[in-house]
């Protein structure tokens, strides 16, 4: 504990000593406030626009929700025909791994127009963001059950369902969460890419419409409040993945320093 | 973690990117390459500003908000930006003045299609209009409807982000807002029939659609430089009035990208809108349209018009 706290103040020193930079930086070459406004502009204006920003906020929250739910079920589901069936594997993992080949900006404006301007196309693009980390650690992990238990099991006449449930579900929730770290940072990424191409409210048509309107200290801000978003969502998995996960011996839990990410 | 290292980043590159002049005058378009440039693209082309003693650097901007912030911070010398953009630049406190003219009346206007039971503007009650940018379009499109008594509950305002006509034709909205020399004959060449009501007829104030703005210190400094720029524009303009055919091939050989049928027909629809001259004297204009802007909502205070713009570089016509 002493030391994640310790961990904490370093992350907390390091971002002080960087916005302190700014700020002087800002300042000592009279850098204008629509190409870089200071970080105490930009905090001003997020404390005199935090009702501006929770109520768009909350939109993308919402996306973000939806498109967790659609990435991560359709990304366990597909993980799990890919484990059992060799045959739709090698079916089907070329698409899956050609699809991230594909820049979502580039497919994003369609989804656009084919799901509407509303909540589905944002939690869409979120969600093609999502699965594809979830289904590559998925897989993984439903591999990394060691063969002899496997053996064991069956030579106890161990049915697949219970071993699924019992051996292979278990082993591979850590490498999900892996997943789940990942996707639930990049359905960030994902639910504001589909608002700049078209929405009437989230943060990412906040951060347009006032790039356009020249209000760069509330484009900053709204890349704060973004950022916000993210950590907590970050916080919320790891915070399941603990609870989940207790029933591991701790002392095995691989413990790398601290939670700066 | 990583924003952190890309403000860092940024901090370290933006006195680079702030506040150096180079000898050649830099001139940032409003947007990409568009018939609404042939007279800029014709008067350096042409010579028309190494007559006058100057050299150009003709820019094209990453995003639609770069050409006024780099004008204000003087990584360019002159950008180009319609009137509207303008004032709104100004009002959020850029140093930013106004001192001439390349397209002198508005470009643009609602457009729904034939097919969708349009025909007059008051068919719009009850439709779904899209749009890009708030709070500006949604003001423009709302005054036009209520010059036909149709109130801002009598229709649906959606964001539909820049790919407007794909909204529009896969009927996602029943109408657009557009600009009569680009997506009017682009929903023509795709066999469609459009139909097309013009801002300035439905109650928005008359209006610049492209203007040239430049940083005031730089007037002080360099105001020969501008005077010199403004009048090789006119040249260009009073060519491309004069000889239409070979501006426009001027055009398309400096931007053998753009040549094909839509940006043919943009540039016919487009010749009669440039401006008399480079200069512009249109207080009036000024006046009211800042003054509507305000009323709306779209700019929070007020500027003395000579703040806004300069005729000091007008040319002699």
């Amino acid at each position: 504990m002493a030391r994640l706290i310790k961990s904490y103040i370093a992350t907390a020193l390091f971002l002080l000593l960087l916005l302190s930079l700014w700020e002087v930086g800002v300042h000592l070459f009279h850098v204008p406030f629509y190409i870089l406004p200071a970080p105490s502009r930009i905090l001003l204006v997020f404390f005199t626009s935090l009702p501006l920003l929770f109520s768009h906020g909350a939109v993308t929250l919402l996306e973000i929700g939806l498109g967790m739910f659609l990435g991560v079920s359709g990304g366990i589901t597909l993980a799990l025909i890919i484990f059992y069936s060799p045959f739709l594997e090698s079916a089907l993992y070329p698409f899956i791994i050609t699809s991230q080949m594909i820049p979502v900006f580039a497919i994003a404006p369609l989804l656009v127009i084919w799901f509407g301007y509303g909540l589905w196309s944002k939690a869409t693009v979120a969600a093609l963001i999502v699965f594809f980390p979830i289904v590559v650690n998925t897989v993984d992990g439903l591999r990394s059950v060691n063969s002899e238990t496997i053996d064991l099991l069956h030579s106890l006449r161990a049915k697949e369902r219970q071993i699924f449930w019992y051996v292979r579900l278990p082993a591979s929730l850590p490498s999900i969460f892996s997943g789940l770290k990942l996707g639930v940072t990049l359905s960030v990424v994902g639910a504001t890419i589909g608002e700049w191409i078209g929405a009437r409210k989230g943060l990412g048509f906040l951060m347009i419409q006032s790039n356009a309107m020249l209000r760069i200290d509330l484009v900053f801000a709204s890349i704060l409040t973004l950022s916000l978003v993210g950590l907590l969502l970050f916080a919320t998995v790891r915070i399941i993945e603990l609870r989940l996960l207790q029933w591991r011996r701790p002392r095995r839990k691989p413990k790398t320093s601290g939670g700066n990410h | 973690m990583r924003r952190v290292i890309l403000i860092g980043v940024m901090l370290i590159l933006t006195p680079f990117l702030v506040g150096n002049s180079s000898p050649a005058l830099r001139v940032m378009l409003d947007f990409f390459a568009t018939p609404n440039h042939v007279p800029l693209f014709v008067a350096a082309e042409q010579g028309f500003f190494m007559d006058e003693g100057i050299e150009t650097d003709i820019l094209i901007p990453a995003n639609p908000s770069d050409p006024l912030k780099l004008a204000a911070a003087r990584t360019v010398e002159v950008a180009l930006t319609p009137q509207i953009n303008f004032i709104i630049a100004r009002s959020a406190g850029l140093p930013l003045i106004s001192i001439g003219t390349l397209i002198q009346t508005p470009l643009g206007g609602l457009l729904s299609l034939k097919e969708y039971g349009v025909e007059k503007l008051a068919d719009l009650r009850g439709l779904r209009i899209g749009y890009s940018l708030a709070p500006l379009e949604p003001v423009l499109w709302q005054t036009m409807l209520a010059s036909v008594g149709v109130t801002s509950d009598d229709f649906q305002l959606v964001n539909v982000g820049f790919n407007t006509v794909l909204s529009l034709l896969s009927h996602n909205v029943d109408a657009i807002g557009a600009f009569r020399n680009f997506e009017v004959p682009q929903v023509a060449l795709l066999g469609h029939e459009p139909v097309f009501f013009p801002q300035e007829d439905y109650g928005v104030p008359d209006t610049c659609e492209i203007i040239l703005v430049t940083n005031p210190q730089l007037i002080k400094e360099r105001p020969e430089t501008l005077r010199a720029f403004i009048a090789g524009l006119a040249r260009g303009i009073t060519f491309t009035k004069q000889h239409p055919h070979d501006a426009l091939e001027i055009f398309l050989h400096a931007n053998p990208e753009l040549d094909d049928a839509l940006n043919r027909q943009a540039y016919e629809i487009t010749l009669p809108f440039y401006a008399d001259e480079a200069g512009n004297d249109r207080a009036e204009e000024w006046e009211k349209m800042q003054a509507y802007l305000f009323k709306n909502g779209v700019i929070k205070d007020v500027c003395p018009l000579d703040q806004l713009y300069t005729d000091q570089f007008l040319t002699d016509s």
